[in-house]
């Protein structure tokens, strides 16, 4: 097996994150440096990590944690009940202080903020176990969130970590690669080579170089590496959901019901309508420059409400001509808009999907519709604010707590419980291109590919 | 005014009045030719707009055509028209984009034969969307250029558009591109910033360059200069406009009215170019001419006044040393010269001058010789008159004396012991006549002179002529600053003249010493009661040898007033016919008390 697996990922790496990921590489980074009680599997299965046994009691307001005996920090020492709780008191503290990003994408911010489940108290039984008290009950998948991972204070610019592998050279954000190690025992090295991809380089050069393993949304690399016979695609599951936000939508057609309500009952039927579904096709095959399939229904948004949100209606800013926003750095977001705004002003030369559009945004305006790119946190506050008619927003395809996501979507979108309506249009996933050499590879629930235990064959055969 | 002045003003109008009329010609020639320029280039300027807009045009059609060749021979692009590889779809759709970006297009379309776009470079995810009859306008339009109104995902935005077509296969299609015609396409048309555009397309606000500016229409700021007609179509309202006809006039085609070139077009769907030129770079010529002008008038004026002040000077200076030199002449002073070269009218003043003065210098010279000698006779006469002034008292006294010693032989003696003195004074006046002839010098000799004293001694002396005579002298009369003897023979005269104007009657005089007229000054009144005089006799009374009595000389008076004159005095006489005559002397009074007075010679 050899030592040395190279591996590249968009976004850059900094040691101020950890544990919590920000980008595509420091995901990947953080998931093989620092350990969480459960983690899971790629099916959504919950399994042990630095705990290996765990109850919850009182309908999931109380968690019991036994954690391994095995567990140990990079420099040998056990990690300890008053560990988790020092790791969990920082992250509280940290994230007062700056926030940090939620939902499980692999390939980009969402709009969701999802909070990490800490807990509203902690009793350390002992060394090895420690009861935890929430108000809203978490899921098991919760404990799951890289953000609780455990960790502690160390010497080095990095904290020290619980997981297999731990960084060799001081700091990846300089040098834009990150190497990591064995943290005890044997195991692989991993290079891992950040901010790649963007305006900052072509992904397809990694191809050529022979990085073992490529993380991209770029469709172009993906049809370069579809033609080169040492690499095979690792299905990462479909991470991210595009809809069409709609503040006020029952505005719109003079009051008449509002087709875009498609996560209402009242639109349920017309949901699944053929013609918003030849839209979906349509958006999924066409407008959008990636890989993207029409939006399968949130089903973290079909669970039963985990609490009730008070209705808030849209406070869409009225005397200009309707505006589609969306973020300017998101490429299929882009596309999404400019196929809706195209479609909608000319509805009837384009068919069903173009009566789908123009019945989204308002057949009435077509030819009024504007499309605004804005920049992230600033869309973020304007749909927040519904300053605008309509917007493209991302949502995570999954997500470890339907319950938290569902909060956090009322959070992000107050007026939906109202008259707004979203529609899920595509989804999207990145694409994992691994070469043939390369096995025991896996990956979890957002699609992180798991390295601990990977390596390259030098007979160039197998797949993961 | 001078004649230096009025010389100036005239070679100064003289220089001017041609001066100006030429400036006002030149101006106004300038003028006219700066406004035919003006016209000249911003109709040029207009063509050149025109020449640039169909050669964009031009360009965009070769891309285009460019273009076309280039997909003819794209397989790749062949087979996703054909339906045929449902994978190169995106090809397809992302193909307008690449190669707008390689020709440099700010729009590009390729459309079927429907009008369905297919694939779009400048708003990638148009595709499906149907612009029947966009293709045929365009193509349609004068030059087959058109302002088309294309729609972007932020927008409309306006494209100078052209076609070409391409045929794949059996299939047609048409390439529909343009340049983006914004701020930055009428800049780069419009030369400076004295020219405005002024892009009016229907339905939508106009675009302006420079911005806030644009043409106006108001003469006073700018002046519309031409209107060139661009054919329009609006991509997004090109289904209900697909029955229109594609061009409509064929007078615009034509280059009717204000469009000449190749982009004029009917005037039921057109964009118009409207181009201004400010005339206020026209202004500031005409400004600038007009001061510059008169500046130059205003240094001409200058020069003109000062050459003529100069000239006049030149002129006059020869004239004024003639008046001045003239001025000094006099019968005294004929030295004067008025010497000259000149050989102009100036050469001959001065010589005639100069002849004149010899004249006048001969003629002087004898008429001093004519007044010497009769200078001599008036000594003479006036030497026999006051020797017989002298004579006069001494016969009264001989008289007297003669009547008593023939009537009272006994009183002989005492009355020659009185009338002694006045022999003696008599004698003594002779004597002293005699001495001041024999010196000639008839200069009187001012000095305190006690005025009352001499005046009781010429009455004491004037009796026994048969008048009455009175005297008055005031009390506490000064001295008169006068010659004792001058005094004297003043008085004498004047008595005697106020006895002989009685002729063989018989009369008063008075005589009074007073303070005069004015302080410093002492007062001598001879009067008499006698016949008067006429106005003629007062106006030649102290004229030399005038006299209106047959024995009388005719200079008593006259040499009356040659002595108050040299004495610094005045006479005045006031005398009417039959009323008498009065003569009033003032003469100087002495300064002091310590200047002790003299009674007389």
């Amino acid at each position: 097996m050899p030592a040395e697996l190279r591996v590249a990922a968009p976004g850059p790496i900094a040691a101020a994150d950890a544990p919590s990921p920000r980008s595509a590489a420091e995901r990947i980074a953080f998931r093989q440096m620092y350990g969480t009680l459960l983690r899971a599997d790629c099916a959504g299965r919950i399994r042990p990590g630095l705990a290996d046994a765990w109850r919850s009691a009182d309908g999931g307001h109380r968690w019991t944690f036994h954690l391994r005996g095995t567990a140990r920090f990079w420099d040998g020492t056990q990690v300890t009940a008053g560990d988790v709780v020092w790791s969990w008191r920082r992250l509280s503290e940290s994230r007062t202080a700056s926030g940090a990003e939620g939902g499980l994408a692999l390939d980009g911010p969402t709009l969701l903020d999802v909070p990490p489940a800490l807990p509203d108290s902690v009793v350390t039984v002992d060394a090895a176990t420690l009861e935890v008290y929430y108000g809203d009950a978490p899921s098991a998948a919760a404990f799951a969130d890289p953000r609780l991972a455990v960790l502690r204070a160390g010497a080095g610019i990095w904290p020290l970590g619980s997981g297999p592998l731990r960084p060799v050279s001081p700091s990846g954000a300089d040098s834009g690669s990150l190497v990591l190690g064995p943290a005890l025992g044997p195991g692989p090295t991993v290079i891992l080579l950040s901010g790649v991809g963007g305006q900052e380089g072509d992904e397809r050069d990694l191809l050529d170089a022979g990085v073992d393993v490529v993380l991209t949304s770029d469709l172009r690399t993906r049809r370069y590496a579809e033609t080169l016979p040492g690499y095979a695609v690792l299905p990462a599951p479909w991470s991210r959901t595009y809809a069409l936000a709609v503040p006020r939508a029952s505005e719109r057609d003079g009051g008449r019901p509002d087709p875009a309500r498609a996560d209402t009952a009242a639109y349920g039927a017309r949901a699944e309508s053929e013609a918003l579904d030849a839209l979906r096709v349509s958006l999924a095959r066409d407008a959008v420059r990636e890989e993207a399939v029409p939006a399968a229904p949130l089903v973290w948004r079909t669970l039963p409400a985990c609490a009730s949100d008070p209705p808030v209606r849209g406070g869409r800013r009225s005397g200009r001509p309707p505006r589609l926003a969306f973020s300017m750095a998101d490429g299929p977001a882009r596309d999404l808009a400019d196929r809706l705004v195209a479609l909608a002003s000319s509805p009837q030369e384009t068919g069903p999907e173009g009566r789908a559009a123009s019945g989204l945004l308002g057949a009435q305006r077509g030819l009024d519709w504007r499309t605004l790119p804005l920049v992230g946190q600033v869309l973020d506050v304007s749909v927040r604010a519904a300053e605008e008619s309509a917007y493209i927003v991302t949502l995570p395809r999954r997500v470890l707590d339907p319950c938290a996501a569902r909060r956090a979507l009322a959070a992000a979108l107050p007026w939906l419980a109202g008259e707004g309506a979203l529609v899920p249009l595509v989804d999207t996933r990145p694409a994992v291109f691994v070469r043939d050499q390369v096995t025991g590879l896996t990956v979890d629930f957002d699609g992180t590919p798991r390295l601990d235990r990977a390596g390259r064959r030098a007979d160039g055969g197998g797949r993961p | 005014m001078s004649f230096r002045t009025r010389l100036a003003l005239a070679l100064a109008v003289l220089a001017l009045a041609p001066l100006l009329l030429f400036g006002l010609g030149v101006r106004g020639r300038v003028r006219a030719d700066l406004a035919s320029r003006y016209r000249s280039e911003t109709g040029a300027l207009a063509e050149g707009l025109r020449v640039e807009l169909g050669r964009d045009g031009r360009e965009v059609e070769d891309r285009l055509l460019a273009m076309a060749d280039a997909a003819r021979r794209d397989n790749r692009l062949r087979l996703a028209l054909g339906g045929r590889a449902a994978g190169d779809r995106a090809y397809l759709l992302d193909y307008a984009g690449r190669a707008m970006r390689l020709a440099g297009l700010s729009m590009l379309q390729l459309q079927d034969s429907d009008g369905t776009v297919l694939s779009s470079g400048h708003f990638r995810n148009e595709f499906g969307r149907r612009e029947p009859g966009v293709a045929a306008r365009i193509e349609g339009s004068p030059g087959g250029t058109a302002l088309l109104r294309a729609s972007a995902p932020s927008g409309p935005f306006l494209v100078l558009a052209r076609i070409a077509p391409v045929r794949v296969g059996s299939r047609s299609f048409v390439l529909v591109g343009g340049v983006a015609v914004d701020s930055a396409f009428l800049v780069r048309l419009v030369p400076g910033r004295e020219v405005g555009l002024r892009l009016s397309v229907p339905g939508s606000s106009p675009l302006n360059m420079p911005p806030g500016e644009g043409a106006s229409n108001d003469p006073g700021e700018t002046r519309v200069v031409e209107t060139i007609r661009i054919a329009y179509v609006a991509a997004g309202t090109a289904a209900s406009d697909a029955g229109a006809p594609a061009v409509s006039d064929p007078r615009a085609r034509s280059g009717a009215g204000g469009g000449s070139g190749p982009l004029a077009a009917g005037p039921d769907l057109e964009a118009t170019l409207t181009v201004s030129r400010s005339l206020e770079p026209l202004r500031a010529l005409r400004r600038g001419i007009d001061v510059w002008f008169a500046l130059a008038l205003i240094a001409v004026a200058a020069a003109s006044v000062l050459f003529g002040l100069w000239l006049a000077a030149r002129l006059s200076r020869p004239l004024g040393e003639l008046a001045r030199a003239t001025a000094r002449l006099d019968l005294d002073r004929l030295e004067a010269s008025f010497p000259t070269e000149r050989p102009d009218e100036i050469g001959t003043l001065a010589r005639g001058l100069q002849e004149l003065t010899g004249r006048l210098r001969a003629g002087a010279i004898r008429l001093r010789e004519a007044e010497r000698r009769a200078t001599l006779g008036e000594i003479s006469r006036q030497v026999n008159h006051d020797v017989r002034n002298g004579l006069t008292p001494l016969r009264h006294v001989v008289r007297h004396l003669a009547e008593v010693a023939e009537r009272e032989p006994d009183r002989l003696a005492s009355v020659f012991e009185e009338r002694r003195d006045s022999l003696e004074g008599g004698l003594g006046y002779l004597e002293t006549l005699a001495t001041r002839y024999a010196r000639l010098s008839s200069r009187p000799e001012p000095r305190p002179t006690d005025v009352g004293a001499l005046v009781e001694r010429t009455m004491t002396e004037a009796g026994g002529s048969g008048a009455e005579f009175r005297s008055e002298v005031e009390s506490g009369l000064p001295p008169a600053l006068a010659d004792p003897v001058a005094l004297r023979r003043i008085l004498e005269n004047l008595v005697r003249n106020a006895v002989e104007s009685f002729g063989q009657g018989t009369g008063r005089v008075w005589v009074r010493a007073r303070a005069g007229s004015t302080p410093g000054r002492v007062r001598v009144e001879v009067e008499d009661d006698g016949p008067g005089m006429t106005t003629e006799d007062r106006e030649r009374m102290f004229e030399q040898f005038y006299t209106t009595r047959p024995e009388g000389a005719g200079l008593g008076l006259a040499i009356v007033r040659r002595l108050v004159t040299d004495m610094e005095g005045t006479i005045e006489v006031d005398s009417q016919p039959g009323r008498g005559t009065r003569f009033v002397v003032e003469l100087l009074a002495a300064a002091g008390p310590e200047e002790r007075p003299e009674e007389g010679a």
